[in-house]
């Protein structure tokens, strides 16, 4: 039940008029890469390939509607936006070119600012202000490497990649969604 | 009898008495009997072996489900036995100058190899040609001779040798008593003084394997419409059959999916088609009706039904309800095929559930858009139009005067100027037949 409360606005109606925030769409379309959302006719045909959605309850074409509808803490504040594998497979298909996987992006990009990013993804940037890398390096990788006659790994400046997030403002973003995760501890 | 048969004098035309109509389907036929009615003479071009266009090949129409071949024929005889109708068959436009009242258009009749007015259409010689091929007719479904008609109802009913595949062994020459049949014929070139021009060159369909994910080309039992509307046909390749290409069952469950290179901007083709709602509704309905035993499931894969016309709503709700056809809003994302069975297996999302669909069906319909023709630009250029951005011949002033182009004298008709159903199609060509007539009673005045 409670599974239900939570999941309401998943594109399921009704939908209350205090969720609304009718600018919203026009907030992301404003965006680059927003552009294509108000084109979306919402036909389904993202939804009905995306290899995501064939497995669990997501669809593309809901989070756009959801975003079209205006519900900006529900598209914002749950994993809706975060499910997508980035495939590009409904961005080749979609008759009104909306490029949902950028329109995602925008999305995502909304809701870290307002710390909802996704917990892995707060890691993976985390680990990269950290090390310069996604992944750790490790001794296995080294040696993999030069089996496979692959230069060494050098290890990236720090510095000066931490002033470049610096200056995108990724420390605010990451402070946002770290304050986050505390209070829900 | 069919006046091709006769030998004309073409130059001797008088351009202010002729009117020239491009293309034989259902619109330039109207064009031609409501001008030629008018005591003007008429020379209609077309460039397949038979008069008719695309609705020669349907098999019922929509929203009333009358016999497509039933309303057409008597209009084919009365176009060949018409006095002032000059058909001008397997023949090619190659150039048109000239203004209002005075064009003069060159023609490249074709060479048949079967003399017009020698053949009776009898089809002795039929058996004896040992070349059989795919009949372009049937699209590609059926097969016929080097030797051939379409369809039974060919007009005019004289046989037409096709050059590529013809061997010349000569057995037909032998086997034709009226001795009609005469290999070494070449093309002939005319001119053909005309004071107005109708344009009613129809349409082709979208090349639905543009679409790979759908399996059109990959999997046999994903069909197009008009391969359907000719296994459905009674004088198609089947015999009017319903069953699948893999094994010849009929199949006990039909998706059709629409807007297949329609209102697709990534694909160059932002425009609706108008007409493919209603015939995948049409022949949604068909299967049941023709085997309403075994055909189970019908279902039509939609992006919005356009029920725009007369009777066409409650053709769509009586599909629903008094034939049970499901209708699914969502494109199809995925179709692929049991490799076993040949069935076919789609994905799509219900977009009113937001279901995630995975459906098996036995036959899978593509429902395809409508393009302008080939060789459409290049008569457009002729009479020095441009086309417009979808392909199609504009219209200048499409509130006041729907079927006059930019250029005096020159008209169009039917789906030349963009996807229209048949009785849109036929009331543009009387339309157009009425400016032409103006013209020409006007000498070239508008
Ligand atoms: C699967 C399917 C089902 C349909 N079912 C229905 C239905 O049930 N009811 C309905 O109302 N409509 C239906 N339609 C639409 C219908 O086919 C069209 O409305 C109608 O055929 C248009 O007629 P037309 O004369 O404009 O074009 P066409 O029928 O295409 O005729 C054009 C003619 O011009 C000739 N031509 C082309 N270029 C040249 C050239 N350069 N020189 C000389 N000749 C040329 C062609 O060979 C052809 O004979 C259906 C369409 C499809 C695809
Ligand atoms: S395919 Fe494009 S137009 Fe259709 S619902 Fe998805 S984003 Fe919207
Ligand atoms: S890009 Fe994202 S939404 Fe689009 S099909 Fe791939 S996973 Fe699905």
């Amino acid at each position: 039940m409670e599974e239900t409360e939570k999941r309401s606005y998943r594109g399921d109606f009704p939908v209350r008029d205090e969720d609304v925030k009718a600018s919203f769409k026009y907030n992301v379309a404003d965006m680059v890469g927003g552009e294509g959302l108000l084109r979306c006719l919402k036909c389904g045909a993202c939804s009905g390939g995306c290899p995501v959605g064939a497995v669990i309850d997501y669809r593309p074409r809901k989070v756009l509607g959801n975003v079209l509808l205006g519900l900006k803490d529900e598209v914002l504040s749950t994993d809706q936006i975060w499910l997508c594998a980035a495939c590009f497979t409904c961005e080749e298909r979609c008759v009104q070119q909306v490029n949902f996987t950028d329109v995602v992006t925008v999305l995502r990009n909304m809701a870290s600012k307002e710390g909802h990013a996704a917990q892995g993804y707060v890691k993976m940037a985390e680990m990269v202000r950290q090390n310069g890398r996604v992944s750790a390096r490790t001794g296995l990788v080294d040696k993999m490497r030069e089996q496979l006659g692959l230069p060494p790994l050098h290890d990236p400046d720090i510095t000066q990649l931490q002033g470049i997030m610096k200056a995108a403002g990724l420390n605010e973003v990451l402070a946002a969604n770290q304050k986050k995760e505390v209070e829900s501890d | 009898m069919t006046i091709a048969d006769e030998k004309v004098d073409f130059g001797s035309m008088r351009p202010a008495e002729t009117a020239v109509v491009v293309g034989g389907g259902v619109a330039g036929m109207q064009a031609a009997l409501d001008i030629a009615d008018q005591g003007y003479q008429v020379v209609l071009v077309e460039k397949t072996p038979s008069i008719g266009g695309v609705m020669a090949m349907l098999d019922k129409t929509f929203p009333t489900l009358d016999c497509s071949a039933c309303i057409l024929t008597p209009r084919l005889s009365q176009v060949s036995r018409h006095p002032n109708i000059k058909l001008l068959t397997y023949s090619e436009i190659k150039g048109i100058s000239g203004e209002a009242g005075n064009f003069r258009v060159q023609v490249l009749k074709k060479a048949r190899r079967v003399l017009e007015d020698k053949c009776s259409g009898c089809g002795d010689c039929v058996p004896h040609c040992p070349v059989q091929v795919r009949n372009e007719f049937d699209q590609n479904l059926g097969y016929r001779k080097a030797i051939y008609i379409g369809f039974p109802q060919n007009t005019p009913l004289v046989y037409t040798i096709d050059k590529d595949n013809c061997i010349k062994c000569e057995l037909c020459v032998k086997s034709c008593q009226r001795d009609a049949i005469d290999l070494s014929m070449e093309d002939e070139q005319l001119e053909i003084p005309a004071g107005a021009i109708v344009i009613a060159t129809g349409y082709e369909l979208f090349d639905v394997s543009q679409y790979h994910r759908l399996g059109y080309g990959r999997f046999k039992n994903v069909i197009n419409a008009l391969e359907y509307e000719r296994i459905i046909n009674a004088a198609g390749p089947t015999g009017g059959k319903l069953m699948r290409l893999s094994d010849g069952k009929i199949p006990k469950s039909i998706g059709f999916i629409q807007c297949v290179g329609a209102r697709d901007v990534q694909k160059g083709v932002p425009y609706c088609s108008r007409v493919c709602c209603m015939y995948g509704i049409k022949n949604a309905v068909m299967s049941k009706e023709l085997q309403h035993d075994i055909v189970k499931n019908v279902t039509v894969y939609y992006a919005d039904i356009r029920a725009y016309g007369k009777g066409f709503e409650e053709f769509y709700t009586m599909a629903k309800e008094r034939f049970g056809i499901k209708f699914i809003r969502g494109r199809v994302g995925e179709v692929s095929e049991d490799s076993k069975t040949k069935n076919v297996k789609i994905w799509a999302e219900n977009t009113e559930t937001g279901e995630f669909l995975k459906q098996e069906h036995e036959l899978l319909v593509l429902c395809p858009g409508i393009l302008p023709p080939k060789g459409l630009k290049e008569l457009a250029d002729y009479v020095g139009l441009e086309v417009s951005v979808d392909g199609f011949i504009p219209i200048q002033y499409p509130a006041s005067n729907p079927v006059d182009t930019a250029v005096p004298g020159v008209y169009v008709a039917g789906c030349a100027e963009s996807a229209k159903d048949i009785p849109d199609s036929v009331a543009a060509g009387s339309a157009a037949a009425m400016r032409a007539s103006i013209t020409l009673a006007q000498g070239g005045e508008q």
